[in-house]
């Protein structure tokens, strides 16, 4: 199994399911790829960038929602 | 300045406190905190730093009190529906204490004026609902050197980070620019729970009684994210970008712009 | 250098509020003499005080009060 920890929590993929970039993780995870941007190892990645981000085993990623309500 | 006696029997909590004493207290009513947006997150801040003795309290927004935002918006009433928010939620400031001047700003927030506005606040906190201000105000904060929050709510979800001009992430370290389209997902058609403006207004409000007063560790260089529906408040770090393009080594915004207009023309709705 | 204040009448925790007013205006190490009432300040007042840094020097029974002697530290 190979496993991302996302937003604090640990998800497991089996290999051949394992998204193998951040546009191919947010749809499996059903989340739309203008809604976030996300940080993979610390680093900000902005969604222009999301289809040539790599993702891999062990990462830690976090996807943070634009907020515009207040 | 000298505390009366009236002052010290209303701020006796606040001054028991190690961290504020007298002091402190005086320099809080010294301060000035400028409000921007009085919706869902300005209505907490806006009470709790009047009681807690913020001497000069700004608000800035140029919306009349509608009967749907009655749902979150606790500072103003039913009687109020229609009323400017401004006159709305100076009324309340001043009913909770006298002791807060209240300076009215009853305009949106806009590039060509917002910088004059803030200049004249130690904190600003961005209680607005709409990403163009919410850009406008983190540009016009770096461009004065003046602290601010950012927040922003949705659904049952809210986000919260403090600014430190030049010195901790800005809100384009994180964000860019605004989400492409309706991504944000508009006012009115997403929805959102009453308390938790009322949980992140008041954690805006905390952060900037701890600027003003130089205690704790402000929320610089991370983002809080908090769920209602899991009670999960997480800090996300935040690192400054050098190719930040507010506050990073090469800029390219060097002058406020008005990042996209109105699109909205729902009543009490300014996207 | 000792300053005075009367906190006699005045009840808890009010009068906390103003010992620590008038410790923020003494210096460091200069002492305060406070007079304060029987039952709830004599028994508050100086474990508050303590819990605050501050040093108890002296506590003496008057006729219906006490008068703390207290040295600032912090």
């Amino acid at each position: 199994m190979k496993s991302l920890q996302i937003n604090g929590q640990i998800r497991q993929f089996l290999p051949q399911e394992m998204p193998s970039t951040l546009s191919a993780l947010l749809e499996k995870l059903g989340i739309g790829a203008t809604t976030v941007v996300a940080e993979v190892d610390g680093q900000i990645v902005r969604p222009e960038e999301f289809t040539r981000t790599a993702v891999r085993d062990g990462q830690t990623i976090e996807l943070i929602k634009f907020m515009g309500g207040g | 300045m000298s505390l009366t006696e009236e002052q010290i029997q209303r701020y006796s909590r606040n001054i028991i406190l190690e961290q504020v004493g007298g002091a402190g207290q005086e320099k809080l009513l010294s301060s000035r905190v400028l409000i921007v947006g009085l919706g869902g997150l300005g209505s907490p801040a806006a009470l709790y730093l009047a009681a807690a003795g913020v001497g000069t309290i700004g608000l800035l927004d140029g919306d009349v009190v509608d009967l749907t935002n009655l749902q979150r918006q606790v500072i103003h009433h039913t009687k109020d529906v229609g009323k400017r928010k401004v006159a709305s939620a100076r009324s309340k400031i001043r009913a909770v204490n006298p002791d807060a001047a209240v300076r009215s700003h009853d305009v949106w927030a806009r590039a060509d004026s917002i910088r004059e506005i803030i200049r004249e606040y130690d904190f600003v906190i961005d209680a607005t609902d709409n990403f163009p201000a919410k850009f406008l105000i983190n540009d016009a904060c770096y461009f004065e050197g003046i602290p601010f929050s950012h927040a922003g709510i949705l659904q049952f979800e809210g986000q919260l980070m403090t600014v430190i001009p030049g010195k901790t992430a800005c809100y384009r370290c994180v964000f860019a620019g605004p989400p492409p389209g309706n991504a944000g997902a508009p006012c009115g058609q997403a929805g959102v729970l009453g308390v938790l403006s009322g949980v992140i207004g008041s954690l805006q409000a905390t952060e900037a009684i701890k600027c003003l007063l130089g205690i704790g560790e402000l929320l610089t260089g991370s983002l809080l994210t908090y769920s209602a529906l899991t009670m999960d408040f997480r800090k996300v770090p935040a690192k400054r970008r050098a190719d930040c393009a507010l506050c990073g080594q090469d800029p390219t915004i060097t002058s406020l712009v008005d990042e996209g207009k109105v699109t909205c023309n729902r009543k009490g709705c300014k996207r | 250098m000792t300053a005075k204040l009367d906190l006699r009448g005045v009840p808890c925790p009010l009068n906390l509020v103003k010992v620590k007013l008038a410790i923020e205006k003494v210096a460091v190490g200069d002492i305060l003499e406070i007079e304060i009432d029987d039952g709830e300040p004599i028994q508050n007042l100086p474990v508050s005080l303590g819990r605050q840094g501050q040093e108890i020097l002296e506590t003496t029974e008057q006729q219906g009060y006490f008068c703390l002697k207290v040295r600032r530290r912090l």
